[in-house]
């Protein structure tokens, strides 16, 4: 299982040259480093297993998913895995629920003011 | 840091184009924020460490870390002593924590040998020491060519080594982190710490590059 999650030599082995030259920053939005920085949390925690958030995040990286306008496609597929890894704690009707609950809050919310969720 | 904002509070762009007086988030945005914020009420985050973190990824991201340790282990033999034999404690010793509880292992460059850093399976990556990992380190080609062709590597990133010199590839998995430590440029041994960690690149700490020769670090 784990040698076939690696990339194989021949995928891309030119691309490296190119890929160095636009050697950018990690995070494309603060989303991204949001989602980053919870997982390495929850891992310190012992709340998720390092091994199976990888294993999670190779198969939702192969599944693929489409880039958002703010961020990365590989980024959507750590968020996904993410959400999978906390099945045992959240299902996915909880986060549903609880992003309908950000969704008012933005609506609710004037324009450059910060966003806070309402008790509920 | 303790000036950073809640992440709550992070500003977003807003298209003044259209008239919504409201506030808008990105379903990425909403999605992050509702994984954040249901785990807060279930109490299985620390919101003071997750914001804390975030403002490292945000703020601090850079090798500043690394290259203090790489400085110390040219200065203080016993540092580096230190560092080879247990590089999770000497980097501690500096203040620095990977609080993901992974295990570091720093191994030293010679006239013989060239170390590399890859994650075949992911993209581990000791943050804490190297700050936000590079676009180039987690992509396919970059974690398959480290092992089928590391002087190609090398040679992507303009770096030629004296010829015989061995590359030794070092996979790190997600409970151990290996750094590099790169040679001390020749030239520097009138130069302070802090003048020599300015050497130290990140790629030098990956193994794709070098230390910056010593002549630049007057400037």
């Amino acid at each position: 299982m784990a040698a076939s999650e690696g990339p194989s030599a021949a995928e891309g082995a030119e691309d490296l040259a190119a890929l160095v030259r636009r050697d950018g920053p990690a995070f494309a939005a603060p989303w991204e480093a949001s989602a980053f920085a919870l997982k390495a949390h929850l891992v310190a925690r012992g709340l998720i297993d390092a091994g199976r958030f990888a294993a999670l995040y190779g198969e939702e990286l192969r599944a693929g998913h489409a880039a958002p306008e703010d961020g990365t496609a590989d980024f959507v597929a750590f968020v996904r895995a993410l959400e999978r890894a906390l099945a045992p704690v959240a299902s996915d009707d909880d986060f549903a629920a609880e992003r309908e609950r950000w969704r008012q809050a933005a609506a609710a919310t004037p324009h450059g003011k910060p966003i806070h969720l309402p008790p509920r | 840091m303790a000036d950073h904002p809640h992440t709550h509070d992070h500003d977003h762009d807003h298209d003044h184009d259209h008239d919504h007086d409201h506030s808008h988030l990105s379903e990425m945005e909403v999605r992050v924020r509702a994984l954040q914020s249901l785990l807060e009420e279930k109490g299985h985050v620390d919101p003071d460490a997750v914001n804390e973190l975030i403002s490292v990824y945000e703020n601090e991201v850079g090798p500043k870390n690394g290259a203090k340790v790489v400085a110390r282990a040219w200065t203080d033999p016993d540092y580096a002593q230190r560092l080879f034999a247990d590089a999770t404690a000497a980097i501690a010793e500096l203040g620095f924590s990977g609080r993901q509880g992974e295990h570091m292992v720093a191994v030293p460059n010679t006239a013989e040998t060239h170390n590399m850093v890859v994650c075949t399976l992911c993209s581990c990556y000791p943050w804490p020491v190297l700050g936000a990992p590079p676009v180039w380190y987690k992509s396919a080609p970059y974690r398959a060519k480290a092992v089928a062709d590391p002087a190609g590597v090398l040679a992507d990133f303009g770096v030629s080594l004296p010829e015989g010199t061995k590359i030794r590839v070092w996979d790190s998995t997600a409970e151990l982190r290996y750094m590099v430590v790169p040679l001390r440029p020749a030239g520097t041994e009138g130069l302070t710490e802090d003048q020599l960690a300015a050497l130290v690149t990140r790629d030098s700490m990956i193994g794709t590059g070098l230390a910056l020769p010593g002549d630049g670090a007057a400037a």
